[in-house]
């Protein structure tokens, strides 16, 4: 596989803090990768960082992706490029629906004015893969949505928008067992259609169930420490994190 | 100007911050102006009595936003008010369209307009006012004033919006009382005018009477909006919330005036007021007076106001779909307009309103 993303020495952090101490990961085209790590390893950290999050200084190393260096570019720029982040906690927005936030959204990506026929069929047939009610399209952004339909609308967003690469944050997290299995049949469905990579931060391993990982990094204060197979998860899922820990 | 006078309006019921210039504003009037023209739809149900107004039901004298000294003012030009009314138990299914500019004949001389509606018991009507120009450039001044009585379990819902063009000067004036289970909405757009002075003042005189007004404006280049409401809680257990959002850029100004005024006898009564500014540039002028003025112990008052610019979780977000902090700024500031067209219950003037925004987009 061809390389996507490539990070090297990444060192960053927020308000003088350095969260990041000089990481690297390189993900191919297709890939499916899958972060694990104890809680303030630095996995979020890492998802922010690669999108260009303001609130996140890079003071080393680089990240490049599709071939160009992205380091301390402009997020909106970042995300045109292919790149995508799922938010464990979505912002609402009020006055500004689903369906025409991901209308503005696609047009952005694209450059071009998408016909509102065309859109609503499409934004309808993902919707129901998800199994959200049609109703949601027109409720304000995250606005009174439970935990699993906010989870869900950004994995709405994800298929709508085909990026080349799908950065998952937790995206599992707080879920019940029905909801993470909708969530993942959507993640599938992501493979499926688009064929992008995915690079999972999790701690839990339920999403993960139906995909075929191709590549485990275990991430322990700001660090890769061990990388491997998907066998790696199962091990991590057996003994816990401690002997990284103690590494 | 020739025969002109300057004219205390907006002034708050009870002053306050004095060094601050902000209890009042103060205008210059035309005094010759003439009967503003406007096309009219009269739905089925509702009488007009021109040249007279056919309120007030009761002694309670109404008293207006802008003022006394701006409701003399009108009374001097010698303009009649247009008088209409519902008969009680009537529900007008069809809004009452009242569209300023459309005819084509508006002169460059400043115009008046006197609208006076008078709702039976357990009734409702809902009037939308479209305020346009024939031409935008012409810097003529309307002075448009809406008095109503509401009767027993009466609704009145008036829509207005304002799509002047910058040249314009508008005085919109608004005053009336309310009985038992009455209800009064406002809904009130800001697109346009140069200069705009906007005032309202209910009396909720019933029992369980309510009054809820929506305001949402966009200010551009050196666009001023001065605006008084006034909530006047006298009957008992009534309710007022009261809602203004907007949007303000360029070299605007803002003065939001908002009085929840709980009168001795009105016990449970509840108010609320509560403002958002969305500011684009630093050069706006943004001033705000919430006020709440209390002589009955068994009452809710609440305030609350957001202004500022977007918070930085919102534009990370929005960025990390690809929506640059321009147009994050730009779908916020549809957004803040829209949440108050979208409780308009006409799609007619809501589809005006959206064409008026489909231009003015255009023209940016």
């Amino acid at each position: 596989m061809s390389e996507l993303l490539n990070i090297k020495g990444l060192k960053a952090g927020i308000e003088e803090k350095e969260i990041l101490h000089g990481l690297d990961l390189e993900v191919g085209e297709g890939e499916v990768h899958v972060i694990m790590g104890p809680n303030g390893a630095g996995k979020s950290t890492l998802g922010s960082v690669i999108i260009g999050d303001p609130a996140y200084e890079i003071t080393g190393g680089s990240i490049r992706f599709a071939g160009e260096d992205i380091t301390g570019e402009d997020t909106d720029k970042i995300v045109k490029k292919g790149l995508f982040l799922t938010f464990q906690n979505p912002i609402e927005v009020p006055g500004i629906t689903l369906s025409n936030f991901i209308k503005t959204a696609l047009e952005l990506h694209t450059g071009e004015r998408i016909k509102l026929w065309d859109f609503k069929k499409r934004l309808q047939e993902t919707m129901e893969v998800l199994q959200m009610d049609p109703s949601y399209a027109d409720r304000d952004l995250n606005v009174g949505f439970s935990g699993g339909e906010k989870k869900k609308a950004e994995i709405l967003q994800l298929l709508m928008l085909r990026p080349k690469l799908a950065i998952l944050d937790e995206t599992d997290s707080g879920l019940d067992v029905d909801a993470v299995r909708i969530v993942s049949k959507g993640v599938e469905e992501y493979k499926k259609q688009v064929g992008g990579a995915l690079l999972i931060i999790t701690h839990s391993t339920r999403i993960l169930e139906e995909l075929k990982v191709d590549k485990t990094h275990v991430l322990v204060n700001g660090k890769i420490v061990a990388e491997g197979d998907a066998s790696l998860i199962d091990e991590i899922n057996e003994n816990g994190f401690e002997k990284y820990l103690q590494s | 100007m020739g025969n002109t006078k300057n004219i205390r309006v907006n002034q708050l019921p009870a002053r306050t911050w004095n060094k601050l210039k902000m209890n009042e504003t103060y205008l210059d009037l035309e005094m010759e102006p003439v009967q503003a023209l406007y096309r009219e739809e009269l739905p089925e149900g509702v009488d007009k009595l021109s040249g007279k107004a056919i309120g007030p039901m009761t002694d309670i004298p109404v008293t207006t936003g802008l003022g006394e000294a701006f409701d003399s003012v009108l009374a001097d030009t010698g303009v009649k008010p247009a008088g209409y009314s519902i008969e009680d138990g009537v529900q007008v299914e069809k809004p009452l369209y009242i569209s300023y500019g459309a005819e084509g004949k508006s002169t460059a001389k400043d115009e008046v307009s006197l609208l006076d509606f008078t709702i039976g018991a357990n009734s409702s009507l809902t009037v939308i006012q479209d305020i346009t120009d024939t031409d935008a450039n012409q810097g003529h001044t309307l002075l448009l004033q809406n008095k109503y009585h509401i009767a027993e379990g009466g609704s009145l819902t008036i829509v207005q919006v304002n799509r002047l063009g910058k040249a314009a000067r508008l005085c919109n004036d608004l005053g009336g009382y309310v009985a038992d289970h009455g209800q009064f909405k406002l809904i009130q757009v800001i697109l346009g005018g140069g200069k705009n002075y906007y005032g309202s003042n209910t009396k909720l005189s019933g029992k369980g009477s309510s009054i809820s007004i929506d305001v949402a404006y966009s200010l551009d280049g050196e666009a001023t909006l001065d605006m008084n409401y006034v909530a006047d809680h006298r009957g008992k257990n009534t309710e007022s919330n009261i809602g203004v959002s907007g949007v303000m850029k360029g070299q605007s100004k803002k003065l939001f005036r908002g009085t929840i005024d709980f009168h001795r006898g009105c016990a449970g009564a509840k108010g609320a007021e509560i403002e958002d500014v969305l500011l684009i540039d630093d050069t706006i002028v943004n001033q705000t007076i919430p006020l709440i003025l209390c002589d009955e112990e068994d009452v809710e008052g609440a305030h609350g106001a957001t202004i500022g610019r977007l918070d930085e979780h919102l534009l990370t977000y929005m960025k990390s779909r690809g929506i640059s902090e321009k147009d994050a700024y730009k779908l916020m500031e549809k957004a803040k307009i829209d949440a108050v067209v979208n409780k308009i219950e006409d799609d007619r003037i809501k589809g005006i309103i959206r064409e008026h925004e489909r231009e003015t987009e255009t023209t940016r």
